[in-house]
């Protein structure tokens, strides 16, 4: 290459560039929290948060909402939010629980497009309006956001939630033999719970696990650290567990034809509190008895409730491909409401204290 | 020219000489009393006047011989010639030789009496070092030239003159140990040296400049050094080295990539701290390189990249500043160099306030002025630091170079710009040669071998032999041959 042509390609390198739109830091709105509900003329109507940062390190949040078709179109119509409306820094997307029936593709599509937009944003459902929710964000220091941001990671982390963000739900809807899941929100009088999980059906939303079932799930799920159990035990004491490790193994036999699916459970738990007089080996072995019932009885009930939302948030089919050559999904999908699920639980405790 | 040939032949010695009396320190001593009367000529300013009076004006006064082939063999001067050409005549008194003369005859006998004034040895100023020999080279070529044959006592090190410059004569050493030496490496030196065209060579850094493969390029492809360590430890790698008369600065080649995070105290401290300390330059070369660029592009283009909760003390730090980023940055960045600029240009005696001036008044007064934000002044005073621990000085300056283009790529396509100048620096890179060897060397081509001693220095048990960049013949470093192959000894020759 000859020397006169290093000057040109910097020059056309400066000035080609108009096309890129700079986004400077202090200038573009930073959307944390959006939420979608339905509204008007099955039109959507999206609430976003907006942080402004004070010189002395201070958060100021606003809310605007508007409505449109699109979850694009939503920017046009916010017409007094300063341009351009950026959502790298998305950190939870809630969906009303009607927007939710809906379905939440209108919405998502538009993200899971955009190179710009984050996989690790969590998605959530919030019983009730997610508009209203969002818009009691004055009580939270460093804005809802954020708040729920931790909230929802800390309870994947340490608590009994399955693991979920955009990637997972974008996984299992574009997935085939498998059904997404969201954390499900409810806002109580004064402050913001998670209630359980809800269940979809595709991009529409068909049922709800509470707390308790939630936990179940996510021990039969995949593998998982979860966290506090209370059990009840069969002499009325109760005793709680922590630290609860499952390490689930699914093994479906005779895939094509008549599949069957047994479900092994391998957990781990410390007692960390116990009700009754003193701790010995008998009442250890009645807890993990009592604690192996529990998880076979009421994960059979999940997978029953499952089975008749004809849902598969557990990713049976998936599992069942991987096990079986030439797998038959129209084959299994007649088959999934009748199918024979056994769960064999096997707990054992590991620790329970320092005054053992 | 032949017009210009021929008055040059057609001059006489007494043609020379008046020319050369215009000058005041020219003295021509015409002494009649003595025995044999003579005449000497020389330039005051540039001989040594004890060994004229004790020992020239001794024998002279003394002798009685009338040729100067006799005086010859009476004086102990060791360069003595006898010579009737008056342009090396002129050559040589330039040069402080000091002529006799004998009855107004055309030859002349002429005798090295040059005094040589030069300091004293120094410590090394720019490439300190707290462990290891404290010993500079000095601006003259005898002492220095001196230095390096007594820290190798070798019959192979070879010293190669070379005489460059019509108005400065600069004398010129090539030294390398032969053998050792690639010989393609010897000759590229010797004939890039023998045809330079220059008047006036004022340091070692000037024939550097004129050597190089691409004298384009921002990078530096000799290492200048002052360290006689330095030196000859690359000699015996075989490198080459230039040592040029009134320049305290020898030139090594050929270099690669990898010697420019070569600091020699790396090889006085133990194998595992000095190849940390080499992975630490590396990074800081980059860092120093591409801190600000990142910040430029990542503010103006992708904020996505900050963690939530540094991204509130970003805009709160940035949210008084009417700047845009890159105004911002190129500010402090000129500031520091302004303020490097004036440290190197002052008397060292007011060098002290200038620290104050520039660390307490100018960074925080900027920011309290809301001209640059408490973040930009954290990274630019970093990469900064960083800059400097490159040992080889003239790369310090490269990085300080490289970093004004990479902000404005930064600024016009964000990181986008900044992988672009990457890649085109890589590409010159990759193209560079130092006396035709890779620049990039031990990256690539690839030599694996050679990153234990450019990227780590690990210990010498694993580094019995050289480097392949310098294409030697000898790649065992102390192991002749013979001893390698003990099969080959005979008894019967003993």
């Amino acid at each position: 290459m000859s020397y006169k042509k290093i000057p040109m390609i910097l020059l056309m390198c400066i000035v080609l560039t108009a096309c890129v739109s700079t986004e400077i830091i202090d200038e573009v709105p930073v959307v944390f929290i959006a939420g979608y509900d339905k509204g008007s003329d099955d039109k959507i109507k999206g609430t976003i948060s907006l942080q402004r940062f004070k010189p002395n390190q201070e958060v100021e949040t606003r809310t605007f909402q508007a409505e449109a078709r699109t979850s694009k179109g939503l920017r046009n119509q916010l017409s007094g939010v300063p341009k351009p409306i950026t959502i790298g820094k998305m950190a939870v997307m809630l969906f009303g629980e009607e927007e939710a029936e809906h379905g939440v593709l209108r919405v998502l599509d538009s993200f899971l497009r955009d190179p710009a937009s984050g996989r690790l944003t969590y998605v959530g459902v919030v019983e009730g309006s997610a508009g209203d929710l969002i818009k009691e964000e004055d009580e939270y220091l460093q804005g809802i956001g954020p708040f729920l941001q931790i909230l929802i990671r800390q309870s994947i982390e340490y608590g009994n939630m399955p693991q979920n963000n955009l990637h997972f739900f974008d996984y299992k809807y574009y997935g085939k033999g498998m059904d997404p899941y969201m954390p499900l929100l409810k806002k109580n009088e004064n402050e913001i719970v998670i209630s359980g999980l809800a269940l979809f059906k595709g991009e529409k939303m068909v049922g709800k696990l509470d707390l308790e079932e939630m936990f179940m799930f996510t021990l039969i799920n995949r593998k998982h650290k979860a966290g506090l159990f209370e059990i009840t035990l069969p002499d009325g004491n109760y005793a709680t567990l922590y630290k609860v490790i499952s390490d689930v193994s699914y093994k479906v036999s005779d895939g094509n034809k008549t599949p069957k699916v047994s479900i092994e459970v391998d957990i781990n738990a410390n007692i960390a509190q116990y009700t009754g007089d003193k701790l010995d080996k008998r009442i250890k072995n009645d807890i993990v008895d009592a604690f192996e019932k529990k998880i076979e009885q009421d994960s059979m009930k999940l997978i029953k409730k499952f089975q008749e939302l004809q849902i598969d948030p557990l990713a049976l089919g998936d599992r069942a491909r991987s096990q079986t050559r030439k797998f038959d999904f129209s084959n299994w999908e007649n088959h999934y409401p009748t199918l024979n699920i056994s769960v064999k639980a096997n707990a054992d405790i590991m620790e329970s204290g320092v005054i053992d | 020219m032949k017009w210009f040939q021929k008055t040059e032949k057609e001059m006489t010695l007494d043609d020379v000489l008046d020319d050369l009396s215009q000058s005041a320190d020219f003295v021509i001593y015409q002494n009649k009393a003595s025995r044999i009367p003579y005449t000497l000529i020389y330039f005051a300013s540039i001989i040594d006047p004890a060994k004229l009076h004790r020992v020239v004006l001794t024998k002279l006064n003394e002798s009685e011989t009338k040729s100067l082939e006799e005086l010859e063999g009476i004086i102990p001067i060791e360069n003595l010639e006898i010579s009737s050409d008056p342009i090396k005549v002129q050559e040589r008194l330039m040069s402080g030789y000091l002529a006799v003369r004998l009855n107004k005859s055309q030859k002349v006998l002429l005798m090295d009496l040059s005094l040589i004034k030069s300091r004293d040895l120094s410590p090394p100023e720019i490439e300190f070092s707290v462990m290891g020999p404290k010993e500079g080279l000095i601006e003259d070529l005898q002492t220095n030239m001196n230095l390096i044959r007594r820290r190798i006592p070798h019959p192979k090190l070879r010293m190669k003159k070379v005489t460059v410059g019509t108005v400065s004569k600069t004398k010129i050493i090539v030294t390398y140990i032969e053998g050792t030496a690639s010989e393609q490496n010897v000759n590229t030196v010797v004939q890039r040296l023998e045809d330079l065209d220059f008047d006036l060579i004022a340091d070692s850094s000037v024939i550097g400049q004129m050597l190089e493969d691409n004298s384009l390029s921002v990078f530096p492809q000799m290492i200048d050094t002052e360290r006689t360590d330095r030196i000859t430890g690359h000699l015996n790698y075989g490198a080459v080295a230039i040592l040029v008369e009134g320049s305290s600065n020898a030139l090594i080649g050929p270099i690669n990539f990898g010697q420019l995070l070569v600091s020699f105290e790396d090889y006085y401290l133990g194998w595992n701290i000095a190849s940390f300390f080499r992975i630490i330059r590396m990074m800081s070369i980059l860092m120093s390189i591409v801190a600000t660029p990142l910040y430029v592009a990542v503010l103006t283009y992708h904020f996505e990249l900050f963690p939530s909760k540094l991204l509130a003390t970003l805009i709160s730090s940035r949210s008084d500043i009417p700047f845009i980023p890159v105004i911002e940055v190129l500010f402090l960045e000129i500031t520091i160099d302004l303020l490097r600029e004036a440290g190197a240009r002052m008397p060292s005696k007011v060098g002290q306030t200038l620290g104050i001036v520039g660390g307490i008044v100018i960074g925080t007064a900027a920011v309290e002025a809301s001209l640059t934000s408490n973040i930009l002044l954290i990274i630019v005073a970093l990469s900064a630091l960083a800059s400097f621990t490159t040992p080889v000085y003239r790369m310090t300056n490269t990085i300080r170079f490289l970093r004004y283009p990479l902000i404005l790529f930064a600024q016009f396509l964000g990181l986008i710009g900044i992988a672009l100048f990457g890649l085109f620096v890589m590409v010159h890179l990759i193209r560079l040669t130092s006396l035709g060897s890779p620049y990039l060397a031990p990256l690539y081509p690839p030599r694996v071998k050679d990153w234990y001693d450019s990227f780590f220095r690990l210990p010498y048990v694993l580094q019995k032999k050289r480097s392949h960049f310098f294409r030697t013949e000898k790649v065992s470093r102390f192991f002749d041959k013979k001893e390698k192959k003990p099969n080959s000894l005979d008894f019967d020759e003993q």
